[in-house]
């Protein structure tokens, strides 16, 4: 089916705004696979919902302590995050992947991978 | 002038007029409530699903970690209690101003038998991380879905499926469950233990309480090929019974607004292996979209170009582990309507949809065809069919479904089919009973589980006539 995309699409991918991520560093990429929260209950929680996305780049997803991605998301503040986190956002579904997460997992999970944590 | 350019310049006289359907969220689509604080002072989160268009405001959401603590959430919490597990289904199987109950702690590969060929899994593991623990037990399931998103529990309870004349439902392959009734009682059931509770639990809508665990038949872990490639519509339909009784798995897409079907058949192999590349589907389901923006005022030109933009598909195979092969990434959202139907129906419905469908000029995912072997459970859509045939449309998550919904399902009742559990139908409890012969069982043993109906949405009372 990938015929279709160059036969019919190539000159007109912008109609509709596609727009390619800038590509993470190697480093930050490398960070993401193994980052993981110290609280093992937010681990836990962590490798079953966001990690299958944030810690990897294959997907485009903005990957997990990659600050620098993040800064400009972090910028639009916690309710922002959270409101695209519950309601979905671009690639991400509704919830992310955790159907039955509370405000506060919801923000645990946004602070850890925003690096918000870490400090300066 | 090169085709692709011609192409290209064509596209863009009609650009200007079409652009802004792109991604227009339709008026119709229900919009999911506020946020809002309750009584205990704390926040509320909107719930939706996966596709955004099942929606609700939970008072409570509750991972519990323990059995005990299981219990006391089944027993105790606000109901409705709605068991989640991905948030894949399209019908409103979960929404409640109750309780969301999640088994996310109720995972992993627990025991196996490597004699039986049997696996005991936790009912909340994702489908999609059981390849690796099974093929390291030297098991393999005997099929998978086309999404494997979802989770164990949530799979069976509403009988997900994945093609293959000769392979059931992944419920069909359960040997034993365990059970935690609305009351709390923790129930172990098989063909020959709680017998008439394993039959109605095997897919039961999450209707008699929550399946904590399950035991699987499996196969030993083998490699399979998968082969896909791309035949004028009407040449792959006329083939279509041989096709699916020759292959281990086949399934068929046709593309609407064009003369061309992708087939997709999966066979055991003893090939090496020889990975899928990048997953390319989404790429070209949102470029099949493009290409609506832009044609959809003229079906003639829309299928002049996807029959030629079609001819240079190539044939793909590819070699991998069983698990790698049955599941593709569908990352474009969608809404979903499924009916399975007595297998001899199969195509001469099809054949209907097929112009059913492009009298919705806003249609453009594939419509997708499977067969599936019958099985026992009392609500399985399976239920007494030797094989079943399954037609599935999809329609683009931003854009009311239901006028496209609403023709298709048209067709598909008069002919005695049956909705999947998990995906938007209109049937109401009378249509119901009249399509499973076991119907009124199933609902004495609901009621005699859980008298109280905790665990009935509206959705389910309506469907039940509960």
């Amino acid at each position: 089916m990938n015929r279709l995309v160059m036969c019919l699409c190539a000159a007109l991918l912008a109609a509709c705004g596609a727009e390619a991520p800038p590509a993470a560093s190697p480093a930050a990429a490398a960070a993401a696979a193994t980052a993981t929260p110290s609280d093992p209950k937010l681990a836990r929680l962590y490798a079953q919902t966001c990690k299958s996305c944030h810690a990897f780049a294959a997907g485009g997803a903005p990957l997990t302590g990659d600050r620098a991605a993040r800064q400009p998301r972090v910028a639009q503040g916690m309710a922002v995050l959270l409101e695209h986190t519950v309601a979905g956002y671009k690639g991400m579904p509704p919830l992310g992947a955790c159907m039955d997460c509370t405000e506060k997992e919801f923000e645990a999970l946004i602070r850890f991978m925003a690096g918000m944590d870490a400090g300066p | 002038m090169k085709r692709r350019d011609f192409l290209a310049s064509t596209l863009g006289l009609a650009a200007g007029a079409m652009l802004p359907g792109c991604d227009d969220p339709g008026s119709a689509m229900p919009q999911p409530p506020a946020a809002t604080t309750g009584p205990d002072g704390k926040r509320r989160l909107p719930w939706q699903n996966w596709a955004g268009y099942q929606h609700c405001l939970p008072a409570e959401r509750r991972a519990p970690a323990s059995l005990d603590e299981l219990v006391d959430v089944l027993r105790n919490a606000p109901g409705p209690v709605r068991p989640v597990g991905a948030g894949h289904s399209f019908a409103p199987l979960v929404p409640t101003d109750g309780t969301i109950l999640s088994l996310r702690n109720f995972e992993g590969l627990l025991a196996h038998d490597p004699v039986a060929m049997t696996a005991t899994l936790g009912a909340g593991s994702r489908l999609g991380d059981l390849g690796e623990p099974l093929t390291a037990a030297g098991q393999a399931l005997f099929n998978m879905p086309d999404i494997d998103e979802q989770s164990l529990a949530g799979a069976m309870a509403t009988a997900t499926h994945g093609t293959g004349s000769k392979l059931g439902a992944l419920h069909s392959y359960l040997t034993a469950l365990t059970l935690v009734t609305p009351r709390g009682d923790v129930l172990e059931c098989s063909r020959q233990r709680n017998a008439e509770v394993f039959d109605a639990a095997r897919v039961s809508l999450g209707s008699l309480g929550v399946v904590t665990q399950v035991t699987l038949r499996n196969l030993p872990t083998h490699a399979l090929k998968r082969r896909v490639w791309i035949e004028p519509a009407d040449a792959l339909i006329e083939q279509f019974d041989r096709l699916a009784a020759r292959h281990h798995s086949f399934e068929m897409y046709l593309l609407p607004f064009c003369s061309k079907a992708v087939a997709i058949s999966i066979d055991p192999t003893s090939e090496p292996v020889r990975p899928r590349g990048p997953e390319q589907d989404n790429d070209a389901v949102m470029d099949m979209k493009r290409a609506r923006d832009l044609t959809a005022w003229w079906p003639g030109l829309r299928r002049w170009l996807l029959d030629r933009a079609t001819q240079e598909f190539q044939p793909e195979e590819s070699v991998d582990v069983w698990h790698r092969v049955f599941p593709s990434s569908r990352a474009v959202r969608f809404n979903e309507m499924e009916y399975h139907l007595p297998r001899e129906q199969l195509l001469p419905a099809l054949r209907q949809v097929r112009e059913a469908v492009e009298r919705h000029p806003e249609i453009f995912f594939p419509i997708e065809v499977r067969v599936v072997k019958g099985d026992d459970a009392w609500l399985s859509p399976f239920h007494g069919h030797e094989a079943s045939g399954s037609i599935a449309v999809h329609h683009y998550h931003l854009e009311d479904p239901l006028p496209c919904f609403a023709d298709v399902e048209a067709l598909f009742k008069p002919l005695g089919g049956r909705p999947h559990w998990g995906k938007m139908n209109t049937l109401k409890a009378a249509e119901l009973a009249t399509l499973y012969p076991r119907w009124n069982d199933f609902q004495r043993v609901r009621r005699e589980l859980d008298p109280e109906g905790r665990m009935l949405n509206p959705y389910l009372k309506q469907a039940f006539g509960a």
